[in-house]
């Protein structure tokens, strides 16, 4: 694979998972002391990789969970957040302004903190009543939260009584890199060609739903505009029949985010009507690429699980296409113009 | 000031508060029953709408709350959302599949539903609890309010409540007031196309006004006017959008007076400094006779669509681009 060092996303993915026996141990922590709620806090990618967690509870489970962007929640704290609530933060930096602001708040008001940081011994640390450390990069920092999260929520969810097959999944998911890293080669030619046949490409919509709809935001905004500095539109696939059709034109282009839930109907809908509803009507041709975790063979027995990592499978495979595009249109993806280059 | 009637919008405010005693009954028996949780949820422009809703009850009460797009919520089955929870739903034609899908899956599960259409004898309304019908009413944005600030008002957590909505009264004059004031800004952003189309601009806002910047960037200008368009939360902005200004590139900011008014005032600070164009739409700028100033926050979104109108139903007139005209929304089957 193009520019990738499969032993270091090898080292990084697994030292996440190594985190779950620190992970249990918190949670059964703070299940021992009871709590009122979760409040997911994040900002960029971090609110949008909490998306899928909080729509995965809210369909599966009685826990109140928030998910909330670090400073609309500073500039006013819900009401219902109280010392009994539980709020959850990563940052890779751990020096991330907002989050070390919102972490510190929390955990003076008296509220439990877990912070998951790929840097130890930073700012956010010291507001962390459970810090979980490993090391992370960009390129496979989400697979790290990702695993984090889902192991956390699911334990929540265990010691709720809402999720018997924990351990199962737990011990599946433990074996999962090696799936990973096939799912990125079964994309690598297709995003290489994607990069190229896009390189002058100036806007993307990127749709997705359900548990993607976090990644489609997160891809657009984190990736395609902050990294590539191209325009985007993110949208729902629900909502993108409420006035962003009205957009597509010939050769617009598309990227659509499938995964494995109840909404995939919604994405259907979304392509049917750009490849061939407008097609047969107009003549007019969208230019509609398709990224679908269901193409991914994962360690799972139960097909319930696949669900729930459909999101890092997104990430997984659309760091690809990334990759690719940094090299075809010949711009890092790590130049900014402006974030952490000045004070705003 | 084109297309504006300064007695239709008096007459359509005034038709607006003579619900308010309806509205407040409906407030009334749904406490009465007794609930645990609020649900907003309707498709597109109508959910944006009660988005602002949905802020000022978490940051005002302990009433859990949620905002579900129609097709997620059926598809997930949120475990909160039981017999004891009270739903919300809006549809100016009352006929909008998705949202009346909602209420049918809410009625099966003895979901109390709340439905405010603009068309009497709707389907929505034959799938609702309660329906209150607004018929030309206008903000019917707003329309919410009187059965929110009654819940709140009842749960002893908006004392304040009845002096509020009397005060409502005076919204057709603070409309007018505000129409009139703003359409000087409408016009200065308008003519930023006035030469060569502008392809693309980045919409800011955040907190109470979030909902009303979202809908303007999609409603309106993607969908009556063809302009692409990104809307990002004033928060959000920084970690992505931002990589895009430069000189050129507009940036508009909506701003409302709401507790979240300085994450607005931090993109501005940024972009003036990187862009030439800038144009902020901000409510503080005007005038609101008969409403005092602790209320303000809470009208800041209906207010800021008073300022949005003059800027869209300027730049409809210069662009020569009706805001009527779609080429797919209900012309296709999909």
């Amino acid at each position: 694979m193009f520019n990738f060092n499969v032993p270091r996303y090898e080292k990084v993915v697994n030292d996440a998972i190594a985190l779950r026996p620190q992970i249990e141990a918190a949670v059964d922590q703070i299940c021992k002391e009871g709590y009122s709620n979760l409040f997911f806090i994040g900002c960029g990618g971090t609110y949008a990789h909490s998306l899928p967690m909080k729509y995965w509870m809210d369909g599966s489970s009685s826990i109140d969970t928030v998910s909330v962007i670090a400073a609309e929640f500073m500039a006013a704290p819900p009401k219902n957040f109280s010392k009994d609530s539980v709020c959850i933060f990563s940052t890779r930096s751990g020096n991330t302004k907002e989050i070390v602001a919102a972490a510190k708040f929390c955990k003076e008001a008296g509220a439990r903190t877990i912070v998951y940081v790929s840097n130890d011994n930073t700012p956010v640390c010291e507001f962390a009543d459970y810090k979980l450390f490993s090391f992370a990069e960009d390129d496979c920092l989400c697979e790290a939260i990702y695993t984090y999260m889902i192991t956390m929520i699911a334990r929540f969810m265990k010691n709720a009584g809402e999720f018997p097959k924990y351990d199962q999944f737990m011990d599946e998911y433990a074996k999962i890199v090696p799936f990973l890293l096939k799912g990125k080669e079964q994309y690598e030619d297709r995003c290489a060609k994607m990069a190229a046949e896009h390189k002058d490409t100036d806007y993307h919509m990127v749709i997705g739903s359900g548990m993607l709809w976090g990644e489609a935001y997160d891809y657009a905004m984190c990736i395609l505009e902050e990294m590539q500095w191209i325009k985007t539109k993110s949208i729902h696939a629900a909502e993108f029949f409420h006035g962003t059709i009205e957009l597509l034109e010939e050769g617009t282009s598309l990227i659509l985010f499938y995964g494995e839930d109840e909404t995939r109907p919604l994405m259907d809908r979304v392509d049917d009507f750009a490849e061939r509803i407008i097609k047969e009507k107009f003549g007019t041709n969208i230019c509609v690429n398709k990224f679908d975790t269901k193409e991914v063979e994962l360690p799972f027995t139960d097909p319930e699980f696949r669900k729930i990592v459909s999101p890092m499978v997104m990430y997984v495979i659309t760091e690809r296409l990334s990759c690719h595009l940094e090299k075809e249109r010949n711009h890092p993806l790590t130049t900014r113009r402006y974030y952490r280059q000045m004070e705003y | 000031m084109i297309d504006f009637n300064e007695k239709t919008v008096k007459e359509q405010a005034d038709q607006l508060y003579a619900l308010r005693g309806e509205l407040e009954a409906v407030a009334d028996k749904v406490c009465e029953k007794g609930f645990d949780n609020i649900l907003f949820t309707s498709a597109g422009g109508s959910l944006a709408a009660l988005e602002p809703f949905a802020y000022m009850m978490k940051s005002m009460s302990k009433i859990p709350v949620f905002t579900e797009i129609p097709a997620e919520l059926m598809a997930t089955d949120n475990a909160l959302i039981t017999d004891k929870t009270v739903a919300i739903l809006t549809s100016k034609s009352g006929d909008t599949k998705e949202t009346v899908a909602a209420a049918k899956w809410l009625a099966e599960k003895n979901v109390t539903t709340i439905s405010f259409c603009g068309e009497p004898d709707s389907p929505l309304k034959a799938a609702t609890t309660y329906s209150v019908c607004y018929g030309n009413a206008e903000p019917h944005d707003l329309i919410a309010i009187f059965v929110l600030g009654r819940i709140l008002y009842n749960k002893c957590e908006f004392a304040d409540y009845p002096k509020f909505a009397d005060e409502l009264k005076n919204l057709g004059d603070v409309l007018v007031s505000v129409a009139k004031a703003s359409d000087a800004k409408g016009m200065e952003y308008a003519k930023r196309f006035d030469e060569k189309d502008k392809e693309y601009q980045i919409w800011t806002g955040s907190g109470m006004t979030w909902g009303h910047t979202y809908s303007m960037a999609m409603c309106v200008l993607e969908e009556c006017q063809w302009l692409r368009t990104k809307s990002v939360n004033s928060a959000e902005f920084f970690h992505g959008t931002i990589e895009l200004v430069e000189k050129g590139v507009l940036v508009c900011v909506g701003m409302g007076e709401g507790p979240t008014r300085p994450l607005d005032e931090r993109v501005i600070r940024f972009v003036e400094k990187h862009t030439d164009q800038l144009v902020v739409f901000d409510t503080k700028e005007y005038e609101f006779p008969g409403i005092s100033e602790q209320f303000r926050w809470m009208l800041s979104p209906v207010i800021l669509w008073a300022i949005y109108e003059r800027a869209y139903k300027n730049l409809a007139e210069i662009r020569k681009h009706t805001l009527d005209i779609r080429r797919y929304y209900r012309r296709l089957e999909y």
